[in-house]
């Protein structure tokens, strides 16, 4: 995925929800879902390319998006969180101040 | 909690959804949910087998048809596809069934007029007496579109419309939980996506409208696949549809959530959309409210749930009125439009009547058939016979179904159309005196019981052949007898070979095109599913580089997919003989839209129409029996003679004669190579001796328990040995080896004392293995009770068991000993008038150069092609010695069209090529074609043997170049010019003549047929250099002997084998005769490329010898023989040894078939057997009776693209008969 705000990030959730997240080394606090969908993968992509070549390359098929407030010790923000179900990977997509 | 799918679309949505029925129905009984409806686009076709599933898993069954709501088009289902407001309707009751029936029809039907919408809907509505239809306005509805829009003023408007029709309505929400557009413009990409329908806002804004209309509310998932998985193949289906490869902007889901969610997943959902809407739904708490909208869900589901059989009608038959068979309803009244509600309730006093009326109807009929056919009316046996059949008929209730039928072939006869019946109908003396038959089964001692007996409620199955030219004037005959409302021809679903489903994910996926093509090409016709077993097994995949990828596992997801298509329907097609009869309420029980050929056509198919009871009629159009008809016209055209072919008695020695001979090619059932093997054995000597020898040619152990015990006692090696001599009255006619089922019957019978009906239902019940455990435990008891020995019991039983699903039945045996009888006769008779028929119709296995070479082997003159003396088709015609021979065609002709046809044809005679050109608009390369077909040589004095002096075909071509430059000058210039003119008269140019090598190649190009010489004739040289065995020598080899053959291509087949490998059988053509040869497994893998790809062949094998006619080969290699002679050419006999000694480079697979029957079922089981490793091991498919058969038999052979050399396809390839 492109355009991503750096740095790893570490997601605690209960029952598929965030609660906490932990990036750039700093902890938040989920405060608030603000909404959440599902989106869809280009999973397309990565078979054409695999086609006669061993690539490890992962496109899921679904991502649950998080749209959350999330507060630290720096204040409050809004980030939209990506989970890829079948890889169980969590990514953060959008940060918004 | 519960809860239930009310909006599920399978792969009957074609091209939509990527389940089966049955996937739906298990999965949704694996949730726990009391029901599950099956709602598909367009269509009802997957209905009842989906029905049919429900009630075997024990779930409720809910029908209904996704509708598009605009005028619909062909055009506007590419342009429009996802701008077309939909709707589901779910059918309640009985009424519900058939509103849905005729409203799918109405919606095929009026295809093309504008205003569909809601018109349909009110007229339907008035339409349904009890129960009725329920209308889903979803967010794909036109009132969900304004509702997203913003729009509820003009939501309510829409509704306002929609409930004037008067039908029920609810407001459908559906939540993929998909992105809000005012939440993120774009996705986690950075891709901007389409806000789509099913977002969980757009839901609460349709619960808040439908709470503030008050119109109920109920939850479904628009579910367009089983699993999440499934999505992807979901994506496939959308990119086929629209013609585009994947991308985002083309996918109509937003996401994976339109799955069958299990009940908890629902809840969740409902909780979901319940808290979006906020509080104030219904006044409930948001939790509360989510109950109340899954409340009403389930009560909606649970008044929408069908009974299959007092809703559906599974099971039911009907059978159209007398009055319509006796032709006493007018014409009008036949056919009436689709939405006029026909009176078609009957009250069962009425029906009592009628069916006393056709009872007496049908007992006339036969007592004036005995009398017209010379049977004596005091005749014990034929009176008996008569009045058992009469009574069963009249007990099942079955008489207007033989009057149907009797009027059906009565019609078809009298429009002069050649029809007969075939199958277990054959053993009916009813069907006899009703001239559907033409056996007489008293004479044949043939069993009513294996046709219809009180025991099976069920309708017969009677098939119909008819001249396969003439087919659809069969089908009009019936349209016109009984009327569009009560007859309906049937479908059939094509569903994804490997060659398509490769074809359209490479597309899909953006795969290069020729990658995809090459791929696809290298596969045979086999279902997709099988695709990754074939990379793996067959030799001439498993070399290839796509092989090798896929052992490397570089292809899986790719395959994956491919074999996720498999099973999906493709398109629906008109099945070629399908015809449904019924009384006036086909419609109410059917869909039906137009088909090919106008012919309205059942949405169901062969199978469904038989689950619900219909009458099924199949009329098959059969090319032998166009072919005689042919013959006998061109009988009667050249000598005068009428043949009156279903007159002619069975005992012409002459014609016993010729099928001993084997020189049977072009006659039917006995032209292959296996049956001319089995003629020469068995010698045939009479009608019976047919009758037999059909039957036996069977697949399965039979060879060696059936055959040969029976050619041993037949040609007096040994003593016929009976079971029992209690069973010797049934097994004399076949020495005392089981062969029919019919004697299967009787065996039954006599053993346990139980009346022929009831044997029948026991030999049905040993066809399957699960049963048989049970028969076995009835039959020793009742054999002992009745004083049989245990040593008889128990070979008795080892016999029927092993017969029972091997048999074949006598009665179809003898339908088919008719024509085959008949073919030979003429043959043998009227041998020009009867090649004339084969060649124009082209009825059997072989192409028509083989048949010529024949017809030329049998001493008829070969005219060629002659531009005044051809006609359209084979005719016969004389030669200048007053012979009987045969005239080529001008169809044969590449490139010919009808037009041209019909303009030549009726511009006889022509003196020129220019009165020709002139004369006619044939098309330059046609005229082309016909001068190097020799067809002006007559005209024009072009001889034979090329010449130097005179014209010959290479001037007569320039010629043509001249008369066409000038006819375009013509044209364009339209003024007085100087020139004259081309010359009406050919120059000769000096050019040399085409020699006879020439003339041949042109002749294949042209005609496909080599005419004036064998194309192995050119070979000659080659062939006795060699020392190749010529056809006609071969009987004079030795068991053992290694010898070559060579010849032109003919025929290549891979029928079933007992041992459970490919085999592959091949015949080639060498100028003197047919010769056969079997590559068997071990032979295959380094040859199997030429084998299905060369058209000239040299072949090495080894002679096997069995009696003085029994010849076979079993081949050891296989060569190109062009490249043979090239190579001889160049480097000698020398040079080809070499060349023999190649040997390509083969991975050995030599893994053993074990016969590792792990489960055994009452289908054919797929077993892997042969070693620990999945790659290495082996698939082999194994019968209840322990039959193995390689999963590739049975298929078409790849190759239909010709590689080297053969002008076209000019072989025959194919599963080929079974038995061997």
């Amino acid at each position: 995925m492109t355009k991503r705000p750096p740095g790893e990030i570490t997601v605690t959730a209960v029952n598929g929800v965030p609660t906490r997240l932990r990036w750039r080394e700093r902890s938040y606090l989920v405060e608030q879902v603000l909404s959440h969908w599902v989106e869809s993968g280009a999973w397309w992509q990565i078979v054409a390319r695999r086609v006669g070549t061993a690539t490890a390359d992962h496109i899921p098929l679904s991502c649950t998006v998080w749209r959350v407030e999330a507060r630290g010790t720096r204040g409050s923000m809004v980030v939209d969180l990506a989970h890829d179900a079948e890889a169980d990977t969590w990514s953060l997509v959008r940060l918004a101040d | 909690m519960s809860f239930t799918h009310l909006h599920v679309a399978s792969g009957f949505s074609l091209r939509h959804g990527a389940d089966t029925p049955q996937t739906i129905v298990s999965a949704a009984a694996a949730h726990d949910q009391p029901a599950v409806a099956l709602t598909d686009r367009d269509s009802l076709a997957g209905a009842v087998r989906f029905v049919a599933a429900c009630r075997e898993a024990g779930i409720g069954a809910i029908v209904g048809v996704d509708l598009p709501l605009a005028p619909w088009t062909r055009e506007d289902v590419v342009a429009r596809d996802r701008g077309l407001a939909r709707v589901v309707v779910l059918a309640r009751g009985r009424g519900g069934w058939a509103g849905l029936c005729r409203l799918t029809s109405a919606l095929h039907q009026a295809g093309e007029e504008n205003g569909l919408q809601h018109q349909v809907f009110s007229r339907i509505n008035a339409l349904i007496r009890d129960g009725g239809i329920t209308v889903l306005l979803g967010p794909q509805s036109d009132v969900g579109a304004a509702v997203a829009a913003r729009r509820p003023d003009i939501a309510r408007a829409l509704l306002a419309q929609w409930q004037a029709t008067g039908c029920e309505m609810v407001v459908e929400l559906v939540s993929h939980r998909s992105r809000d557009p005012r939440i993120a413009a774009s996705d986690i990409n950075g891709a901007p996506q389409r806000g789509h329908a099913y977002s969980t806002a757009l839901a609460a804004r349709m619960w808040q409208f439908a709470t503030d209309e008050r119109v109920p509310v109920v939850l479904t998932n628009a579910v367009r696949h089983v699993e999440q998985s499934g999505a992807r193949i979901v994506d496939v289906l959308d990119a086929v549809r629209r013609l585009v490869p994947l991308d985002a902007r083309h996918l109509d889901r937003s996401n994976a959530e339109g799955y069958l969610k299990s009940t908890p997943e629902m809840w969740q959902v409902a909780e979901e959309i319940a808290e979006a809407a906020g509080g104030d739904v219904h006044g409930f708490a948001s939790h509360s409210a989510a109950r109340h909208l899954i409340d009403t869900t389930e009560a909606l589901a649970s008044r929408c749930v069908l009974d299959p059989i007092a809703h559906v009608g599974l099971g039911e038959i009907h059978l159209p009125e007398l009055d319509v068979i006796m032709g006493r309803v007018s014409a009008e009244a036949l056919n009436t439009a689709w939405d006029r509600p026909l009176e078609t309730h009957r009250a069962s006093a009425e029906l009592a009547t009628e069916a006393a009326d056709a009872d007496a109807v049908l007992r006339a009929r036969c007592e004036e058939a005995l009398l017209r056919k010379g049977f004596s009316a005091s005749d014990a046996r034929v009176r008996e016979r008569l009045d058992d059949e009469l009574a069963t008929i009249a007990k099942l209730g079955f008489a207007t179904y033989f009057l149907t039928v009797g009027v059906v072939v009565r019609d078809i006869r009298s429009a002069g159309i050649r029809v007969a019946a075939r199958g277990s109908g054959a053993g009916c003396f009813v069907n006899h005196l009703l001239d559907i038959a033409l056996i007489n089964p008293l004479e044949h001692d043939l069993l009513m019981e294996r046709f219809l007996t009180p025991l099976r409620r069920a309708l017969p199955d009677i098939d119909i052949d008819v001249e396969s030219a003439r087919r659809l004037e069969a089908y009009d005959l019936i349209f016109a007898r009984f009327g569009a409302a009560r007859v309906a021809s049937v479908s059939m679903m094509e569903t994804y070979r490997v060659r398509h489903a490769i074809r359209d994910v490479g597309a899909a996926l953006g795969l290069p095109r020729n990658e995809i093509d090459v791929f696809a090409k290298a596969f045979p016709h086999i279902r997709a599913s099988s695709a990754r077993d074939a990379l793996r097994e067959l030799p001439e995949l498993r070399r290839t580089g796509i092989g090798k990828m896929a052992a490397a596992g570089t292809l899986d997801e790719l395959l994956t997919l491919i074999e996720g298509i498999d099973r999906l329907p493709r398109h629906i097609a008109l099945h070629p003989c399908g015809v449904l009869l019924s009384d006036a309420t086909l419609r109410d029980r059917t869909p039906i839209q137009a088909s090919a050929g106008d012919y309205p056509m059942s949405q169901f198919d062969k199978d469904d129409v038989e689950t619900m009871g219909l009458l099924k009629l199949d009329v098959l159009g059969i090319r032998m029996q166009s072919a005689m008809a042919h013959a006998i016209d061109e009988i009667a055209r050249t000598t005068g003679e009428v043949v009156e072919l279903d007159r002619i008695p069975f005992d012409d020695e002459a014609t016993y004669e010729l099928i001993r001979s084997t020189r049977t090619l072009g006659c039917f059932q006995i032209e292959s190579p296996g049956q001319r093997e089995l003629v020469g054995k068995f010698a045939p000597e009479n009608f019976h001796d047919i009758i037999v020898d059909i039957s036996l040619f069977r697949p399965g152990p039979v060879k060696s328990d059936m055959i040969v015990p029976f050619l041993r006692a037949r040609q007096g090696w040994s003593m016929p040995e009976y079971l029992h001599p209690d069973l010797r009255p049934a097994l004399q006619e076949t020495c005392g080896v089981v062969v029919f089922h019919e004697q299967v019957i009787r065996m039954i019978a006599v053993f346990t004392g139980v009346t022929l009906a009831e044997a029948d239902e026991i030999r049905r019940s040993l066809g399957s293995f699960d049963k048989q455990p049970k028969v076995r435990a009835w039959f020793y008891p009742a054999a002992l009770r009745r004083g049989y020995q245990l040593e008889s019991v128990e070979a008795v039983w080892e016999v029927l068991r092993a017969f029972a699903s091997f048999g074949f039945c006598k009665a179809h045996a003898a339908a088919f000993a008719v024509p085959t009888y008949q073919s030979a006769w003429l043959k043998t008779h009227h041998t020009a008038a009867f090649f004339a028929g084969v060649l124009t119709h082209d009825p059997g296995m072989y192409p028509k150069r083989l048949i010529l070479d024949d017809a030329r082997n049998f001493g008829i003159p070969i005219l060629g092609l002659d531009i005044n003396r051809s006609r359209a088709e084979f005719v016969v015609d004389r030669n200048e010695e007053g012979e009987l021979g045969i005239r080529i065609a001008l169809s044969q002709v590449k490139g010919m069209d009808d037009a041209s046809l019909e303009s030549i044809l009726q511009g006889h005679p022509f003196g020129s090529l220019s009165d020709f050109w002139k004369r006619t608009r044939t098309p330059r390369p046609v005229v082309e074609n016909l001068v190097l077909a020799g067809a002006f040589d007559a005209t024009h004095g072009v001889s034979a043997r090329p010449r130097r002096n005179g014209i010959n075909r290479r001037d007569l071509l320039l010629h043509v170049a001249d008369l066409d430059r000038w006819a375009s000058r013509k044209l364009a210039v339209d003024q007085l010019s100087l020139d004259c003119g081309p010359a009406d008269v050919p120059l000769r140019t000096g050019l040399p003549d085409m020699d006879s090598s020439e003339r041949v190649r042109a002749e294949l190009d042209v005609l496909g047929l080599d005419v004036s010489r064998h194309v192995v004739d050119f070979y000659t040289p080659l062939l006795d250099a060699l020392g190749v065995t010529r056809s006609r020598d071969l009987l004079k080899t030795r068991s053992r002997q290694e010898i070559l053959i060579a010849g032109v291509k003919v025929a290549t087949q891979t029928p079933p084998i007992r041992s459970g490998r490919r085999v592959v059988f091949l015949t080639l053509d060498d100028a003197t005769g047919p010769v056969d040869a079997a590559f068997f497994e071990d032979a295959q893998g380094p040859y199997a490329s030429t084998l299905f790809h060369s058209w000239l062949l040299l072949v090495r094998g080894s002679v096997r010898r069995a009696g003085p006619k029994g010849v076979s080969i079993t081949a050891t290699g296989c060569w190109d023989l062009a490249e043979a002679r090239r190579r001889w050419l160049a480097g000698g006999l020398e040079a080809v040894q070499e060349f023999m000694d190649e040997v390509p480079w083969f991975e050995g697979d030599d893994a053993m078939v074990e016969g590792a029957a792990a489960s055994r079922s009452s289908r054919p089981v797929m077993v892997r057997t042969g070693g620990m490793s999945q790659r290495g091991s082996q698939r082999v498919l194994v019968h209840p009776s322990g039959f193995r058969q390689s999963p590739w038999a049975d298929l078409k052979p790849a190759g239909d693209e010709v590689s080297t050399g053969a002008p076209g396809k000019l072989w025959h390839s194919s599963p080929g008969s079974s038995g061997w």
